[in-house]
Parts: structure tokens; sequence; C-alpha cells
């Protein structure tokens, strides 16, 4: 401190000169000023938050204006009022709308549109970081009472994949605490349950944290929409006489053949793209015959290849978001079902074949846990060789926080040799399989926390260990995967094991009193 | 002691030279739409912008919102800013230093940079509890100066922004800066109560 005082002194002598004479008392007023300021300290989460942000400002101010080739998801860069003179209020609504969602081709010119130079969802992919534990508890407190109060599993954070198991009713009085499902006349398969064995170097589990994501939703601009809106005539009602609105959704759809809607939630920050089967000319078979002869044959199903080719083609032209997928693969349900077909000519060809662009965050894969990988779904119609769908379409701004991780190993592969939380492994089964999982990669399990509110898409850091030698030829699972928050790990499928009942159990029904 | 103080001024002007010369092409860049440096620039100034809102507000997420504010104006509005007319950082404290009158004008409409002084000690001011009695007890030191000698003597002592930058940001020339400052200072002397006044004599003499 004291070369601050003497810096400031030397200034203030060669102001006035004759200060100098209270050298004693003019040090103390300097030292005390000094000292009396407030010791501030720049909250580094903070800083790094706002550098992120900034980033992202300046992302979007530069797509339109700056890099006039590149297109972007940016609503509404220019719109040109004139424009809606022209052509129909509906039309222009689509125009403006399909603008929102597929970003940029459609350049409409209005420097006096309100809303005009404000994006909708942000485009690129970012985190901010906030407190430790800042999404409260992963796995509801009230899980557990709930599932036992109620019989059913549900209130707690769960994944998207179920771990293959099938929808299921836990028996509140069992004491085994086992779920049933009917038994299925005709068919009784043999209860199997596989045991995942870890064959690779020991886990590393060297952090004491692990940051877990949670998708933004609310962000998304609806009253840059509702402006867009207030500014056309509805004719039978006029929109610019409310305040304050904000548009929650809307859905479009392209009156043409082979057209297309286009479903848009704000605040969940999603789109969705269906089609507009009205204008699909698929065969309408009203009898047997004409079902049996429209039905799609082997030879007709698309390869790879092609499927591939023609979602890139549909990513391309309507720019959905890419910068945050990886390589498009097939995902090839169909053949698996096929290959475990016997009788080859019963085998329902599907009409759609599914193209997944794996979804990177953080440059981290995404899975769901049931081992597959979570991303943009493109279904391509195999009869008319065109995309009819793409579908988990979401923004992909994150919140990060700081929760304990899991050090224990042995946790970690007791958990594994179930083959993860949900699958409800079954000890007693007559029949155990052994399968063996290789060395795991470090990835993002994508689950579900609800709350009283709704619901939060969480990402939380996990190992995922790929299945190494398939205990069959068309195994369902790619991969087990585990979470590394530890607390997650705590939650299992309280259900137990899923079992078959051995005969059935015929309802009571009471009749109603008179 | 005097030598360390010369070191330092001197690596700071250093890197303020330095970060001049970057910060022309940085901005020239961002101004042409590259963004790839724009780190840079916010590296340098967050933690001292930072400062100079929270100096000014007293509360941490005050002057957090308040940092973001002025930050996003600054480079939103960056192909506004003009070299010819003075540094970065000066155009930068005026943007942070008008966000923080915005503020304070929610609620007094008719505030001025200067007289942010009382109104941050006003009760609907938020404020951290560890704050208050340091900004009591300079505020104590300090009631009796004029608002803007109060705010030359903060941007001088606590902010460590050269008259220059001072004359930058608010618009006044530097030789009445200067004047302002050392009235100031003298003021205070002047002012200094009695126990204070022997004990800086006392540390004179012995």
């Amino acid at each position: 401190m004291e070369q601050k005082i003497q810096k400031i002194l030397r200034d203030l002598y060669k102001i006035d000169g004759t200060l100098r004479q209270h050298d004693g008392e003019l040090h103390e007023i300097v030292a005390r000023l000094i000292a009396s300021r407030p010791d501030a300290v720049l909250d580094q989460r903070f800083h790094d938050a706002l550098r992120q942000t900034i980033a992202q400002a300046l992302r979007a101010r530069s797509s339109p204006a700056v890099a006039s080739t590149r297109q972007t998801n940016y609503f509404l860069t220019y719109m040109k009022k004139a424009l809606y003179a022209l052509i129909p209020a509906s039309v222009g609504a689509l125009a403006v709308l399909l603008a929102v969602v597929y970003g940029g081709k459609m350049k409409i010119l209005s420097p006096t549109a309100p809303g005009a130079a404000s994006p909708v969802f942000e485009q690129h992919q970012s985190i901010i970081a906030r407190g430790n534990e800042a999404f409260g508890k992963l796995v509801a407190s009230n899980s557990v009472s709930q599932a036992e109060q109620s019989g059913t599993s549900v209130g707690k954070a769960v994944g998207l994949g179920g771990g293959g198991s099938a929808p299921m009713a836990v028996s509140a009085d069992s004491g085994k605490r086992s779920s049933m499902v009917a038994p299925v006349p005709g068919f009784a398969p043999e209860w199997t349950a596989y045991h995942y064995v870890y064959q690779g170097d020991p886990l590393m589990l060297a952090d004491d944290t692990v940051e877990v994501l949670r998708r933004t939703k609310g962000a998304g601009n609806g009253a840059a929409v509702a402006a867009v809106l207030q500014g056309m005539n509805f004719g039978v009602a006029d929109l610019k006489s409310f305040t304050s609105l904000q548009v929650q959704s809307f859905s479009l759809r392209e009156d043409k053949e082979y057209g297309y809607t286009v479903d848009v939630n704000i605040p969940e920050g999603t789109v969705g793209i269906g089609q507009n089967y009205e204008r699909w000319p698929y065969p309408k078979c009203s009898d047997e015959a004409c079902y049996q002869n429209s039905r799609l044959k082997e030879s007709d199903m698309l390869s790879d290849t092609a499927a591939i080719q023609i979602a890139d083609t549909f990513v391309r032209e309507h720019n959905l978001a890419q910068s945050d997928y990886g390589t498009p693969e097939i995902v090839d349900d169909w053949r698996v079902l096929y290959a475990q077909t016997t009788v080859k000519t019963d085998f329902y060809f599907p009409e759609a074949v599914n193209v997944l662009y794996p979804l990177t965050v953080n440059g981290k894969p995404v899975y769901d846990d049931s081992g597959r990988k979570v991303g943009m779904n493109i279904t391509v119609d195999v009869r008319f060789k065109r995309v009819s769908g793409a579908y988990n379409i979401a923004t992909q701004t994150y919140e990060s926080s700081s929760y304990a991780a899991e050090k224990n190993a042995d946790a970690i592969l007791k958990i594994l040799g179930q083959g993860g939380q949900y699958a409800g492994y079954d000890a007693q089964a007559p029949k155990i399989v052994d399968v063996t999982v290789g060395a795991p990669q470090t990835a993002y399990l994508k689950m579900w926390q609800y709350n009283e509110k709704g619901s939060n898409e969480l990402l939380v850091p996990a190992l995922v260990f790929p299945i190494a030698k398939s205990p069959e030829p068309y195994f369902w699972r790619k991969a087990v995967v585990i979470p590394l928050a530890s607390e997650l790990l705590q939650q299992t499928n309280s259900g137990g094991p899923i079992r078959t009942l051995e005969k059935s159990v015929p309802s009571v029904v009471v009749p109603p009193s008179q | 002691m005097y030598g360390r103080s010369a070191g330092r001024a001197k690596s700071i002007i250093m890197t303020h030279q330095c970060m001049e010369l970057d910060e022309r092409t940085i901005i020239r860049r961002i101004q042409a739409g590259d963004f790839d440096d724009f780190h840079h620039l916010y590296d340098a100034y967050a933690r001292r912008i930072y400062l100079f809102i929270y100096y000014r507000t007293y509360h941490k997420e005050t002057a957090e919102d308040l940092t973001s504010e002025a930050f996003l104006k600054a480079f939103r509005g960056i192909g506004s800013f003009d070299a010819a007319k003075g540094t970065f950082g000066a155009w930068l404290y005026r943007i942070a230093r008008n966000v923080v009158i915005d503020h304070y004008r929610t609620a007094h409409p008719t505030v001025d940079m200067e007289s942010i002084w009382d109104l941050s000690t006003d009760d609907d001011v938020a404020q951290e509890v560890d704050v208050r009695q340091d900004l009591d007890r300079v505020r104590g030191y300090l009631k009796d100066l004029k608002p803007e000698q109060r705010s030359v003597i903060i941007m001088r002592v606590w902010d460590e922004l050269s008259y220059q930058e001072i004359a930058d940001i608010t618009g006044k020339s530097v030789p009445s800066l200067k004047m302002m400052f050392s009235r100031a200072i003298a003021q205070l002397r002047r002012d200094l109560p009695l126990g204070m006044l022997l004990l800086a004599l006392w540390r004179v003499y012995h």
C-alpha cells in the first residue's frame, strides 16, 4: 500500500507543492482512503460465464451482417414490411416463421420491424457455470416414498432408455419387491439375466466432483416472435392492443406435395419437423389385397449410405444445427429384428429408417441409460426416399454445477455388473449370461429430473462401457452407461427384477352396488 | 519502497502500451467480424470494470449484473468505437459509468454520477453487511466534500486511474481534475479530526 500512497502524494505535491509541509497528515489521509477500499474480488465463475455470454453475443451479432454467406438460425434478422403487402398474411407468416426455424435463407428485409434483430434461440452451444449443487437433488427426495405409497416407480430422476425394461407395475405388497408383467398366452420366454463383466484396466476415479449440466429452458425470445405477429393485420382482432405478449409455441404446415409440419416450442427451445400427411401420396388401402401389395419388400429398403445422403441433404437444405452433432449413423433396429425373425415373409419392413446425428456436448458424446447415443434424429421415408421428420432438435445452452463424484470403483463395477441403475438385474434368474464390456470412455448420461415445476434435462458425466463381446449375434445393447455423480448411484431400480407371472391371475370384478 | 512503486508503475505502463497495440488490432478485427481474440480485451478489463462498478454499488450481484450489461453493451456497440477519439479503456469505463447511472436512475430519475455516492448508502440499495462498516467510515471521511471531489478521489485512489484516464472518462480536463483532487485532499486535511492529526504528527516525528 505504501507505494500507492507515495505515488499519490508525489502527484499531489507536483500539483500543489505547499501541501508537502503536511506530509504526515496527508500520508495518513491517503492511507486511510486506500485502506477503506472495499475488498472486492471478481468471482472467477462469473468472469468465465460472462466471457462465454459475450462470445455468444458477438457470434449472434456477426451472423447476418458480417458473414453474409453464413446462414444462421437467428430469427428475422432482416424483414421487409413491404413484403407483407404483396403476399397473403398466412403465407407471410409461414415465410417469417420458417426463417426462424431454418434460419437465414429467407431474407426478408425490414429495418423497422420490432424484434427484428432479436434471435429467438441461441444457436451455439454454451455452458454457464453455477454454484455447487445448484440444481438441487438430482434424485427427487420423495421418490421412494411416492413409489412405495402408490405402488408405482415414478417421481425420480430417470434415464431415457429405461434400461430396456418394459413398462411395469411394482407390487406394493411384494416382499421381494419384484416387478411382474402379465404372461402372454403361447409365449413363454426363458428368463435370462445378463451379467456385465468388466475387462480392462483398473478404473481411475480421481475427481472429487463432476460437473452436471442442465439444459437451459425458457431462454427463447417469445417476445420477438410476438412482436412480429403484432405487426400483422389479423382482421378480427388487433394484436397490437395487447402488451407483453410472448409466443409459447406455434405450428406451421407446408401446403404442398411432400410438405412438412414445423412445431416450435419456445420455452422448451425445441423444433420438430414432421410430415404434413395430407400431402404425402401414401397408398390409401381399404382391403387386405391392397395392403399386401403396398407392403415394402427387403429390396425396397435403403442402403445406409443412401439414407444418410438423403438425411444430409435435408439437414443442409434446411440449415439444421450441425455444429454440435457428429457423423450421422444408422439406427439399425429393423435389421436386428429382421435377423431374429424366423419367418422372413411375415416381417414388416418399416416405412422409415432412422439416421442419428449424435450430440456432442463439451466435446463428449451423450448417451441414454440404455447405452444408446442421443442426438438429432432424422427419419427417412423408405417408400418415397425423402426425409419424413427431424426430431430432438433443441437449443444447446446449459448451466453447469458441481456435484460429488463417485470415487469408489467397486461401487461402479457393482452397478455395471447389473447392467446399470435401472436394468432390474435378477441374480436368481434361471439363466445368467455374462456379457464382456471393455474400457470405458467418458461421456454424458442424459437424464430427466422431475420436480414440482416439471422436468429438467440433465447431462451427467458418466462412464460408457462398450459391449466388447456380444452374447448373441444381435444383442440389443451397445454399451452400459454408469453416471459418476455419487448421488445417482444410490438410486437403483427399487422395483427389482422384472419377471413374468407364472400363470394368469383372474381379476376380481366387484359389481356396483345397487 | 519507491523503486518497487516505480517498477510497478512502469510495468503497468508497459502492459498498457502493449495492450494498446494489441487493442487496436483486436478491435479492428472485431469490428470486421472476427471475434476470435475478443477475450484478450475482455480479460484485460473484466476485473477493473467489475471493481469500478462494485465501488459504486457495494453489492456483488448488482455489480456482476451491471458488469455484464456494460460489457455486452460495449461489445455489441463496438462498431461505433472510434480509436481516434480515445482509448478503448476510457470508452469502456464510460459505458460502465453510464450503466451505473442508469441503474440508480431507475429509482432516482435525476441522479448524476457524483451523487451516486449518497445513493449507494441509501437503505434501498442492497449492501453486503461486511462492507457497510467500511463504507460508513469512508463516508465519514468524505462527507463534507463536494460530490465531484469525492468522485475524483475514488477514481484516483480506489480505481487507480490516471488523471488522463479520469479525464477521458469524465470529459473534464486533466488540470481541472488535478486541482480538484488536491483541493479535496487539502480539505480533508483541514477537516482531519484532532486525534488523527496527532497520530499523524506522532508518526512523522517518531
